[in-house]
């Protein structure tokens, strides 16, 4: 695990998770990369865009606190509890100080997104504190694009299997389309995956 | 209404509410006091020390929990006002955290009154923004009751219809008020608005 960022306002952490720790991951993605699993944007929550009301996501996806009664029964809801470790929270010094909600924050909802030929996510803001963008794929890796770009602050964050990028939620952002490199069937697995934390005060 | 400070990390807004608005606001602040239905500390969620200990001294209560229907009360009614294009078209330009007014979804409004020897030591607000509005009646009968921005270092004199919005994470304390003529709701009050973005999903 290491901070490959120097801005201070976003952080980026690479290897973040141990391999034993991914291997957990992959065997719940896998079991969630269906059609009837992962979901078309409308019924997972997209951000529109305020004057045409189009979705801005094209995608599939499931919030995995809706999908579990309980957090226990999931790897990833579990696993994903290394968002809110002391190791990470220290480097949230010297950060903008909309990372210093962290101290109150004490809530959070795990979006799993899946992303494959064509798909993306236009420039937008989530409704949260701060955002975390897990990112992961399958090797060998079978796309292109699923950048993820900062405009306002004219930044481009190059995705990266099992990287974390953390930002202050209004900050506008945007994924790069996906373009595959070989033909894969739809929901192969094969795309790029993104867990993402919405973290709030309640 | 008129905004009367320059810096990125705070925003003042002074004589907040018109005459009519309060009037209806100490006709409402009365009838709390009549009913004594203010509380000591321990029961309105004050912050506390790192010892665990309580660090305010005053008596209050939460306006959302009081009253059943929003409008019932006047205050929490009013209170949106700071929802207003001067106040909006600021935030834009202050700093970072000011940005998430503009999600706001959710607020909790505690009512607070201070006496003699009252006070509210260094803490921070687990909230996303802070509205604070003060009043008193007239002729002023205390003296202290000031806000301190830590971080900023910065004290916010008490003034009469002031609202004072800054980011919750700011360690901020309120001087010990002292008066003498105690129990005639004649000391400070201080109306807490704390902002929230709230979620939809999660756990």
């Amino acid at each position: 695990m290491k901070v490959t960022s120097e801005s201070n306002d976003f952080l980026v952490i690479d290897d973040f998770y141990t391999e034993d720790e991914q291997i957990n991951i992959w065997k719940e993605l896998d079991f969630l990369t269906y059609d009837r699993k992962l979901m078309p944007p409308e019924e997972t929550g997209t951000a529109h865009d305020q004057t045409t009301g189009e979705a801005l996501k094209k995608n599939s996806a499931l919030f995995l606190d809706r999908l579990y009664a309980r957090r226990e029964l999931s790897n990833i809801l579990n696993i994903n509890r290394k968002l809110f470790s002391q190791e990470i929270i220290d480097e949230f010094n010297g950060m903008d100080n909309c990372f210093k909600y962290i101290h109150h924050t004490n809530y959070d909802a795990t979006l799993i997104s899946y992303y494959e030929e064509k798909d993306y996510y236009k420039a937008h803001t989530d409704s949260s504190i701060l955002t975390y963008l897990y990112w992961c794929h399958k090797e060998p890796k079978k796309f292109e694009g699923g950048d993820l770009i900062l405009p306002e602050l004219d930044e481009g964050i190059t995705y990266k299997n099992n990287r974390l990028v953390i930002f202050p939620s209004w900050r506008l952002h945007e994924v790069t389309p996906i373009k595959m490199i070989e033909e894969v069937e739809p929901y192969s697995g094969y795309g790029r995956y993104c867990i993402t934390n919405f973290v709030y005060i309640k | 209404m008129q905004i009367t400070s320059n810096s990125k990390q705070y925003l003042i807004v002074d004589d907040f509410f018109n005459e009519s608005e309060l009037k209806y606001l100490w006709e409402e602040l009365d009838t709390l006091q009549s009913k004594d239905v203010l509380q000591p500390p321990s029961n309105t969620a004050g912050a506390k020390g790192d010892d665990g200990t309580i660090i305010k001294k005053n008596s209050g209560i939460f306006l959302d929990d009081y009253y059943e229907n929003r409008e019932e009360s006047s205050i929490l009614n009013m209170y949106d006002k700071y929802i207003c294009t001067d106040i909006y078209e600021r935030f834009s330009t202050m700093s970072p955290e000011f940005k998430y007014a503009f999600y706001v979804n959710f607020d909790r409004t505690l009512l607070n009154y201070y006496e003699n020897n009252d006070h509210y030591k260094p803490h921070t607000d687990a909230a996303i923004l802070t509205c604070l509005y003060w009043c008193y009646k007239e002729p002023k009968a205390f003296e202290g009751g000031d806000l301190t921005l830590h971080q900023i270092g910065e004290v916010i004199g008490m003034k009469n219809n002031r609202l004072v919005i800054f980011p919750s994470h700011n360690v901020h304390s309120v001087s010990p008020v002292s008066m003498e003529e105690v129990g005639q709701g004649k000391g400070r009050y201080c109306i807490s608005k704390f902002l929230f973005v709230y979620p939809s999903v999660g756990k």
